[in-house]
Formats: structure tokens, C-alpha cells, sequence
């Protein structure tokens, strides 16, 4: 049976096969499983022990036992083991053994990621009950998970999955080389990982995508993307991805049609503001008041003239404010971290304005952009973008609102340039072709 | 260490560019926004120019008649003199930038509106979309009126100028860019609206002056105002009125289609067909029938087409082109000098109008 396996299965690192012997009577079994997708101790319980300890012959106990039963069909193989089944092979007759185990409850609920209506559990940080989650989520025996080890002294386990069928073998070659490459002690999260696989060092925008949701994986796999599970991490890498994953939810497959178009169109407004907005207002109050509707331009005034600096400094003392806060909220610790949001946000919000520190056109310029940074839905991205507004509004004072527009085109032709693990990162539709070849060579 | 080097180097590189200040840079509360401009004759042959410019003073409170304004005026020899002069009498920077109305001063069109217009589409600052118009008796006295039910400085008289607000037929409205086309196009000529203060409390714009090149030739009724908009395709989707008094029905325009066509002989013609489609606002209630219907349409027509022909040739007579039908001709047929010959041209030009009128219901249940 073993060998009929290894041609039918691609070799995977969970997929256990072992012949057994018996030292007495030299009785042989042969057993296959996935590992992630068994409970352990059934399969110890009832058949490695009662075969070492040969009570009674083994034939007669998977005879008698209903949980044991003859597979004929040698094309069902796949598909029992693919359900949780042991494969048993003794004296020519092959037996399935029921040890399917779901781990759904032992899986923590997702904290980064959170979704109304999707599947509420994430990736575990230990690896088995990862890997249980998603060889239930992807079912095929193409999934194929390959383990290393990366960390000099802290040999934590790595495991690549990937669907054997649809990878593309370059970029998996390239992942490995890369992996290989990795010389480091210690290495404790995935976020680790994620810089040291990025292809450049001072990039602006995540080429890899950090995910904890099981669905997110899976659809990955499907798509033909690498998945990587760094033992004791909650977790997983995708890679290679494209700029447009990251404004990608989960609930847009879930959720009414119509909505979720408009959904994403919101984000991408939301990015649009969160990037722009503080350059737009230098911009526009100091360089081009007249873009703005007259009476719009009268509140304005009305509202800055209490404000002794130029506006850069009011955006510039709001901003700091703003990531004070936030960088604060995740030290604070939990219990007092309600305190912290209502003096921070409110308190002093409305006190700054007041004391004609900012006009509270700033305030809301300055909320509006927290608020839309967070419509974004992976979390990489939007500390990444959390940055982008600097540059822009560097730009902004300047060079008014001409600045804003090339800062903004700037980028644009910067995401244009990056790959992610040589595939194109800024590529809404199509397939990669390797005969195309990455243009500019830029990969890598 | 390079690296360090090369980082602080940069660092203090930027902390010096930020020390210092762009002369664009300008923060709003730091600007006067301009919200009405007036450009008179002074009768000072030296210095010409009389400029008056509105200045807005923002106030939290957006209150009818609680807007408040400067007015500052100031006689030059040239326009942009004159405006760096007033530069020196306010306290903060001059932005043209939201001011969307310029007046003309009646006696400064009856001269030359040329250099205005010239000045005007150079200048940064001054929107392409601003609206123009000529201020009778003069733009100073339009300019710094303060109208009582305003709610913010100036917003009145650019409310009368956008097609957000009011929607008259009376009105015509005029920006620089058309005009600027209008004054150079040869086979066109510029329009402008006549601003006038009514009951020392509001304005009123209701007639149209015709312009050759330079001044004003002909300063149309309301009236003909009116039927000057129809005709010129101003107001398309827009109800327009118009009653003819020969039987007293007032009907409402819905829409308004003018085509012509320029026929090229010893006798040129242009032909024009005016579709309508209209409703009949006010007509005695015994006589609605569809028999009399007809009849009352026949009649409207043949009213809509000889009050246009009257239109057409006192046009004519004072020898402006506002239509453009010389721009047709130029483009039709084939004549060398334009300047040399057209004149004669349009002197004998025939108009062959055709009126059609469609009755639409007004879709009410009775």
C-alpha cells in the first residue's frame, strides 16, 4: 500500500506512513495517516498498542472492531485519509480506522482580523492545530507542507505549504533560496520573517501578507500562493501578493454583492484620504484657497484665525498627538487603556482646540484621516500607509498642492516597480506568465 | 559611519530648507479674498483706470445681511499698477482666486473693454470661469453696494452669475473665457450682461449690451433680452417664458432647438429653424380644445417668428455679429479677406425663419 501511496501522494511533511513490525512474531502492518488531521492518541490506543502488546491477533481485532472496516476501492484512498481515516494495510487487506479530530475549539478567535460573518477562529500558535484548521479548510492532496528549521539557536520549525499543483515553482524556488539564506539566533514571530524575506530593506509598502485567518490561507492556496507557519506564531505569511490583496476583506466572498463592491470602493477612497488629507489642507489653506467654494473658504478663515503658527505646524502638532495616542493605547495596559482613549481623544481633542492651538477644521482633517487609516483591512498595510502621509505633506509645504499630485504619482510609480517574489505587486488582473518574464528585473 | 554622515548631512539640509519660508506660502487667514471687482473710466486721461475691488471680511456667524466687506478704489494708469497700488492700502495679501464677478463700468465699455479682458485672462489668479458684466452707471456703485439680505460678503451678486441659484431667461451670462474667444474670433461678437442697483437695495440683470470688438453698439429691452437668450441656445433644459401679447397666451418653453444654415448667392439667406416644444400656461379656460389648440399654436408661431426677424435685423442694422454667423459663413464658404468683404455680406443677409411649436401636457390628472 505504502508504495502505491507514494505515487499517488505528493510527499508532504505531515503525511505519517510507517511499516510496523513486530519483533516477536514478526507479524507486519503497514499505516498511513495525515497527522494534523488525526487524534493521535486513538490510533496509539487502538492499533499501535494492542499490535505491540499482540493480546490477541490483530486480524481478529480489526475483524471485530466496527470502528475498522475493509476499503475495497483503492481510488477512495485519498479521499478517507483526506477525512481524518487511517490507512491500515495487514495481510493484503486494507482497513480504515475513524480517527478524525477537529481542532475549531482549541483555536483562538481572531483578534486582528475580525469579520461579522466569516469563520471566527484563527491559526493556532501551536502548528499541529494550525495545520489541522487548514487541511480541513483545503481538502486535497495537493497541499503539500514541507518543514525546516530557521534560527541558529532557537530551530523553530518553518513549515512552506503550498498546493502542489498550482505553485509556481519559481517563486517557490526563490522562497526556499531565500529561506536557506536566513542566518539569525533567534527568531520569535512571523513579523521577524517578513523583513528579512522582503527584497528590499527600505521598502514603503509590505510585500508579504500577514494573516491569522484560516479562510484568507486557504483562498490563498487555491490561488497558488505560499503559505508559511512559524511554529509558536499566530500568524501565517502569504506570499507572493499583489497592493490589491491588502485592500481585500474576507467578508467581500461573504457578504451581498452589491455592498461589498461598494465596500471596497470606500477603501480605497479611505486610503486616498488617510495619504492625502493633512498635505491637501497645507495645500490648500496656504498655496490654493480658491479651489474650495467661497463660503467653505470664509469658515476656514474663521476657524484658523485664532491659530498663531502656519498650518504645517498645527498638522504637525495634531499628527504627533495622534500616533502618541495611538502607539500609547497598545503599551497602556488593558485595564486603564479606556482612560487613556477618552483624556486622549476627547479631552484633550476639544482642549487643543479651544486653547487655539489647531482650528477645529484640523481636528476633523486629523480624525477623518485616523479613522479612514483603519478601514483598511490588513493590519501590514495600514502601518505601512500610516506612514505614507509624511513625505506627502514634507511635499506639501513646499510646493502646495502641485506637490501633493507628484508625491501621489510618486508613489503610484513606485508601487508600479515593486515585485513581490518576482511577480508583479501593482497587477490588478491576469495571470503571470513565466515566458513574459519579469520586465525591468526588478524581482527577486 | 558613512551612512551616519551621509544621514545627518540630509537631516541638516532639511532642517534649513524648513527655517525657511516659500513666498507662495501664504496661509489663508493671511489672505483678503477679493469678492467683487470694478473697472471704471475715470475721466482722468493720465490715469484711466478707476478699480474698485470688494473685499470680504470672513465672520463665523453666516447671517442674512450680517456680511461684512471693505471696498477699496483706487485710479491708476494701468490695471496691474493699480491693483499692486491697493496692495499698499490692506494688511494682507489679495487673492483674486474665489472672486467670480467683474464689472465693467458703462462709460469704460462705451471706450474699450480690450485691455480689461487682456488683463484679466493673464493674470494667475483670475478664474477662466468668473463671470463679466457692465455696471450702469458705474461698476463702483454696483461693487460696493451692500445688498441687505446678503449672507456673506459678495455672494449675491455671484449667486446672480451661477447656474446654482437663480436660472432667469433676462439673465445672460458671460465669462472670460467666451469672451475672450469672442474678442479675438473674427465673425463673432462679444455680449455682455448690464448690471443695475433697483430700489438702492438689490441688483437687477435683465438687459443685454451688444458689443463689436471693442464697445458697446446696441443695448437690447428685456424683452428682446429674453428672446436674444432663446435664440443664442443659452437655456436649454430650463423653463423658459414668453408670452406674445397678440392673443394674451403665456406659454412656457421647455426646451429650444435653433438650426440654421447660411445659403451662399447673390441673395445669401439664413435659414433658421426654431423647434419648440411648449406648454400653455395661460390661456381662458373656455377656450382649451384640441381645435383650438391648432389654432392658438399658429398663431403663437407666426408671433414667435416675426418678433424674431425684428430681433435679427435691428442686430443687423447696427452691423454686430453676436450669433456668429460670420464664424459659419468663414467655415462654410470660401472668402478670401473676411475683414474686406464680410460687412457688405451680412448687410444684405436675408433671415428665412421657421417656427414649429410641439404642445407637451404638463402630465397633471384633472
Amino acid at each position: 500500500m505504502l508504495e502505491r501511496l507514494k505515487i499517488i501522494l505528493s510527499p508532504s511533511e505531515d503525511l505519517i506512513q510507517k511499516e510496523l513490525t513486530h519483533p516477536i512474531n514478526k507479524q507486519k502492518i503497514e499505516l498511513a495517516f495525515y497527522l494534523p488531521l488525526v487524534d493521535e492518541g486513538k490510533i496509539h490506543n487502538f492499533i499501535t498498542v494492542p499490535f505491540s502488546k499482540n493480546e490477541y491477533p490483530i486480524s481478529s481485532l480489526f475483524q471485530s472492531n466496527s470502528n475498522f472496516y475493509v476499503v475495497e476501492d483503492p481510488a477512495s484512498w485519498i479521499d478517507l485519509m483526506l477525512r481524518g481515516q487511517a490507512l491500515i494495510e495487514h495481510q493484503n487487506i486494507i482497513y480504515a480506522f475513524d480517527a478524525m479530530q477537529y481542532k475549531y475549539n482549541e483555536a483562538p478567535p481572531t483578534q486582528v482580523e475580525s469579520s461579522i460573518r466569516a469563520p471566527q477562529h484563527s491559526i493556532s500558535e501551536d502548528p499541529t492545530i494550525a495545520l489541522n484548521l487548514i487541511r480541513n479548510a483545503y481538502m486535497t492532496p495537493e497541499l503539500t507542507v514541507d518543514q525546516m528549521q530557521v534560527g541558529t539557536i532557537s530551530q523553530t520549525s518553518l513549515y512552506i505549504l503550498y498546493d502542489q499543483r498550482k505553485v509556481n515553482q519559481n517563486t517557490l524556488k526563490n522562497v526556499r533560496s531565500k529561506l536557506d539564506a536566513i542566518h539569525l539566533d533567534l527568531i520569535n514571530s512571523t513579523g521577524e520573517l517578513e523583513r528579512l524575506l522582503s527584497s528590499k530593506k527600505y521598502q514603503l509598502f509590505p510585500t508579504l501578507l500577514m494573516t491569522e485567518r484560516v479562510d484568507r490561507i486557504s483562498r490563498a492556496l487555491s490561488l497558488g500562493k505560499i503559505v508559511l507557519l512559524l511554529k509558536g506564531s499566530q500568524y501565517a505569511l502569504i506570499l507572493p501578493v499583489t497592493f490589491f490583496d491588502f485592500i481585500h476583506a474576507v467578508e467581500d466572498h461573504y457578504e451581498s454583492f452589491w455592498m461589498t463592491r461598494l465596500l471596497i470602493v470606500v477603501r480605497y477612497i479611505a486610503l486616498f484620504i488617510t495619504v492625502s488629507l493633512p498635505g491637501l489642507y497645507i495645500a490648500v489653506l496656504s498655496y490654493n484657497p480658491e479651489i474650495f467654494r467661497l463660503q467653505l473658504a470664509f469658515s476656514l478663515v474663521a476657524s484658523r484665525s485664532v491659530v498663531p503658527y502656519p498650518s504645517f505646524i498645527e498638522v504637525f502638532i495634531m499628527l504627533i498627538m495622534i500616533e502618541m495616542l495611538l502607539e500609547s493605547s497598545i503599551r497602556i495596559p488593558r485595564f486603564i487603556g479606556p482612560a487613556s482613549t477618552t483624556v486622549g481623544g476627547l479631552i484633550l481633542g476639544s482642549a487643543v482646540q479651544q486653547a487655539g492651538l489647531v482650528s477645529s477644521v484640523m481636528i476633523i482633517v486629523t480624525s477623518l484621516m485616523a479613522i479612514s487609516n483603519f478601514v483598511l483591512p490588513v493590519y501590514s498595510m495600514t502601518l505601512a500607509v500610516r506612514f505614507l502621509k509624511y513625505p506627502i505633506i514634507i511635499i506639501a509645504i513646499f510646493f502646495g498642492l502641485a506637490g501633493v499630485c507628484v508625491g501621489l504619482y510618486f508613489y503610484i510609480v513606485y508601487l508600479c516597480s515593486m515585485r513581490s517574489f518576482g511577480e508583479y505587486y501593482f497587477r490588478i488582473r491576469g495571470k503571470f506568465t513565466p515566458q513574459e518574464g519579469d520586465i525591468g528585473q526588478a524581482g527577486a | 559611519m558613512r551612512k551616519i554622515l551621509l544621514l545627518s548631512t540630509l537631516m541638516i539640509n532639511l532642517l534649513y530648507i524648513l527655517l525657511l519660508s516659500g513666498c507662495g506660502f501664504k496661509d489663508i487667514d493671511k489672505r483678503f479674498f477679493v469678492v467683487g471687482t470694478g473697472i471704471d473710466y475715470s475721466g482722468d486721461e493720465k490715469k484711466p483706470y478707476r478699480i474698485t475691488i470688494k473685499l470680504a471680511v470672513p465672520a463665523v456667524s453666516i447671517d442674512p445681511g450680517n456680511s461684512k466687506s471693505q471696498v477699496e478704489t483706487i485710479n491708476s494708469e494701468t490695471i496691474a499698477e493699480g491693483v499692486r497700488l491697493l496692495k499698499a492700502q490692506v494688511d494682507k495679501e489679495i487673492d483674486f482666486g474665489h472672486c467670480n464677478v467683474y464689472l465693467i463700468g458703462e462709460e469704460m465699455a462705451n471706450r474699450n473693454i480690450q485691455e480689461v479682458v487682456y488683463w484679466m485672462s493673464r493674470r494667475r489668479d483670475i478664474q477662466n470661469v468668473a463671470a463679466l458684466g457692465i455696471g450702469t452707471p458705474t461698476a463702483e456703485e454696483i461693487i460696493s453696494k451692500q445688498p441687505t439680505a446678503e449672507r456673506f460678503p459678495g455672494n449675491s451678486l455671484n449667486l446672480f452669475f451661477s447656474h446654482d441659484a437663480t436660472e432667469s431667461s433676462f439673465t445672460y451670462i458671460e465669462l472670460v473665457t467666451d469672451l475672450f474667444r469672442r474678442i479675438n474670433e473674427k465673425g463673432l461678437d462679444p455680449i455682455l450682461p448690464i448690471v443695475e442697483i433697483q430700489n438702492d437695495t438689490t441688483y437687477v440683470i435683465n438687459r443685454i449690451a451688444l458689443l463689436n470688438k471693442e464697445k458697446i453698439m446696441l443695448i437690447l429691452t428685456p424683452e428682446e433680452s429674453q428672446l436674444f437668450n432663446q435664440l443664442s441656445g443659452q437655456l436649454k433644459v430650463t423653463n423658459v417664458y414668453g408670452s406674445f401679447s397678440c392673443p394674451p397666451y403665456v406659454i412656457a418653453l421647455n426646451s429650444i432647438k435653433t438650426k440654421y444654415s447660411i445659403s451662399n448667392g447673390e441673395q445669401p439667406t439664413v435659414k433658421m429653424k426654431i423647434k419648440q416644444a411648449v406648454t400653455l400656461e395661460e390661456v381662458p379656460i373656455s377656450e382649451t380644445n384640441k381645435k383650438n389648440d391648432k389654432k392658438i399654436l399658429t398663431e403663437l408661431q407666426d408671433a414667435y417668428t416675426e418678433k424674431s426677424e425684428q430681433l435679427f435685423s435691428k442686430i443687423q442694422a447696427a452691423g454686430i455679429d453676436p450669433f456668429g454667423f460670420g464664424l459659419r459663413y468663414r467655415a462654410t464658404y470660401d472668402l478670401n479677406d473676411f475683414d474686406e468683404n464680410w460687412p457688405s455680406i451680412y448687410e444684405k443677409l436675408k433671415f428665412e425663419l421657421d417656427t414649429s411649436m410641439k404642445i407637451r401636457g404638463s402630465g397633471l390628472l384633472r
